[in-house]
């Protein structure tokens, strides 16, 4: 594993290279399949997901943790940024989740002939990933409502639709636009474009399993950066988890100047950010 | 020309460049882009937590009012925004409807859901408004300022040139292998033999892409270093040089006081 020897945010000029390459085209694809007819019903997304068998099939190529964080970063710069569909913290729940289950699911990937290996890794990854972010969107729901347990049947609607989405993006993004699509693809690049990054192919091991790929460290990784992704996504949606003590009680305790602390609140964020910008600058 | 044609034109590759590459370059004199990134992006901050100290809707309403308004001053694509309305009415007609299957209650779901979106909804606008009015450059510095590495601070000016390159390329690779395959004979129902064939089409297109990047990641990577750019990641002072004229001016001062104004007319009368 070449990002083990070295430190992981030492960057050569390969990891550069492969950087913007991965980036540019994963940004592409996140830019084509957000203007393409989709349906986006609710929280069911139907039609088109994402074309995920581009980052999916480089990253499995490249294998480095540069490669995993060019995908997200793809996205945030020419989905999010570009196309103005940025949404603040919540981009760290990307930046987290989706580079480490790449990354990992790269790992387990130990022989590049084995197409049976291929489509499970690129299951792995997609299904990692929005496993995962099923339980941060529950999260953020159960967080975003107030007293949700109090009307009937929404917190079980939220579980219903969640999971009928995390199955209908498995079918769809995972196995129609992932698997498939990356069967065809990697054995055609497999060999080609390494070597036109001045890279060696990745040769693996013949009739390796995948277990050999599983690393205790890579499996931690995941675990630690859900919980993360989850915090991060959890504060952008409770803005920093201020409104579960904004109750209406508060008002009568306090009176009417309690209606002064969200305003000092702002003014403070806004106050530390700009502090921090004039610092560094 | 009937509805079904205009819906198409509408949807059509061409207008969706079109209106992609406007969300990302149109963004010359809007007030976002005259102001200083770095209280643009403190302001960005403060906008992103307002919503969610507040549980009345008509405040929601009113901020959610405030925002469409800088939203549409700073011209943001139509497109997009219609995307994001959709998603949010079928979000909440959604959950609420399934909530009836469940033995709950459409209007008492819709309702306890209805805040939660709105804010959701002003956080999305304000971020369309500020990303989509602000250059590229601006962003950078912003991010730049607040010590984000420059590593990816150059990814958004670089992704910034190339999208335009990258779709325009896509399109016509798109095309080439329609000129050079055959459309299916019959569209079938609901014309879904065309619409495979399509995508078929478009999975395939990314092939010859995949290399061309490829190419052009590693001239890009030489040029930089050229250009000793790995030298001035280290280097305080190619900082100093592309931080060094953010100035505040009275326009600032002014957008900041103004919009302090405005959020706390819009919240006073109802508490």
């Amino acid at each position: 594993m070449a990002t083990e020897n070295t430190n992981w945010f030492s960057f050569g000029q390969k990891d550069m290279t492969v950087f913007i390459f991965v980036m540019s085209l994963s940004g592409l694809q996140y830019a084509i399949t957000e203007v393409l007819p989709e349906f986006d019903v609710g929280p069911l997304e139907l039609g088109v997901g994402d074309f995920i068998f581009i980052p999916i099939v480089l990253v499995l190529l490249f294998r480095t943790f540069w490669a995993a964080l060019a995908v997200p970063m793809g996205e945030v710069v020419f989905e999010d940024i570009l196309l103005g569909d940025f949404n603040g913290l919540g981009v760290m729940e990307d930046l987290l989740l989706v580079s480490t289950c790449f990354f990992f699911a790269a790992l387990l990937f130990q022989d590049p002939k084995n197409r049976r290996q291929l489509a499970a890794v690129v299951l792995i990854a997609e299904g990692l990933n929005e496993f995962l972010a099923m339980f941060v969107d529950i999260g953020k729901v159960y967080i975003g409502v107030e007293e949700l347990e109090a009307v009937p049947g929404l917190p079980e609607s939220i579980l219903v639709l969640e999971g009928v989405d995390f199955i209908t993006q498995m079918v769809i993004t995972g196995i129609i636009f992932g698997v498939i699509p990356a069967l065809y693809l990697y054995p055609k690049l497999h060999g080609k474009i390494e070597p036109l990054m001045g890279m060696e192919p990745y040769k693996g091991t013949r009739g390796a399993s995948m277990v050999r790929g599983f690393s205790w460290k890579a499996a931690l990784s995941v675990l630690l950066a859900f919980p993360l992704a989850f915090g991060f996504a959890a504060a952008e949606e409770a803005g920093f988890g201020l409104n579960v003590v904004w109750e209406p009680e508060f008002m009568e305790a306090y009176g009417e100047m309690f209606i002064a602390v969200p305003i000092v609140v702002a003014a403070l964020v806004a106050i530390v950010v700009w502090q921090r910008a004039k610092h560094s600058a | 020309m009937s509805y079904q044609e205009e819906f198409r034109d509408a949807l059509s590759i061409e207008s969706l460049k079109q209106d992609l590459l406007r969300t990302a370059y149109d963004n010359e004199g809007t007030i976002f882009n005259r102001l200083d990134p770095r209280v643009l992006l403190a302001w960005y901050a403060a906008f992103l937590v307002i919503p969610w100290l507040f549980y009345d809707l008509r405040i929601l309403g009113g901020l959610l009012a405030f925002v469409s308004i800088l939203a549409v001053v700073s011209r943001v694509s139509k497109y997009l925004i219609a995307l994001l309305a959709f998603g949010v009415v079928t979000n909440v007609l959604l959950y609420a409807f399934v909530t009836v299957l469940m033995g709950g209650s459409f209007v008492r779901s819709a309702t306890a859901l209805l805040p939660y979106t709105t804010k959701l909804t002003i956080v999305s606008v304000t971020s369309i408004a500020v990303f989509s009015g602000m250059s590229p450059k601006n962003i950078s510095r912003a991010f730049m300022s607040i010590g984000v590495p420059r590593q990816f601070t150059f990814a958004i000016s670089y992704g910034y040139r190339m999208l335009p390159v990258l779709i325009e390329e896509y399109h016509a690779t798109v095309t080439v292998y329609r000129l050079r395959s055959r459309a299916p004979e019959s569209p079938g129902r609901f014309k879904c033999r065309y619409y495979v064939y399509l995508i078929r089409l478009s999975i395939k297109a990314f092939y010859p892409m995949i290399f061309d990047v490829a190419k052009r990641s590693r001239v890009t990577v030489e040029a930089l270093e050229t250009r000793g750019f790995s030298y001035s990641l280290e280097s305080t002072k190619s900082r100093e040089l592309q931080l060094g004229d953010l100035r505040v001016g009275w326009f600032d001062l002014l957008f900041m006081g103004g919009s302090a104004i405005i959020v706390a007319s819009i919240i006073f009368p109802f508490v």
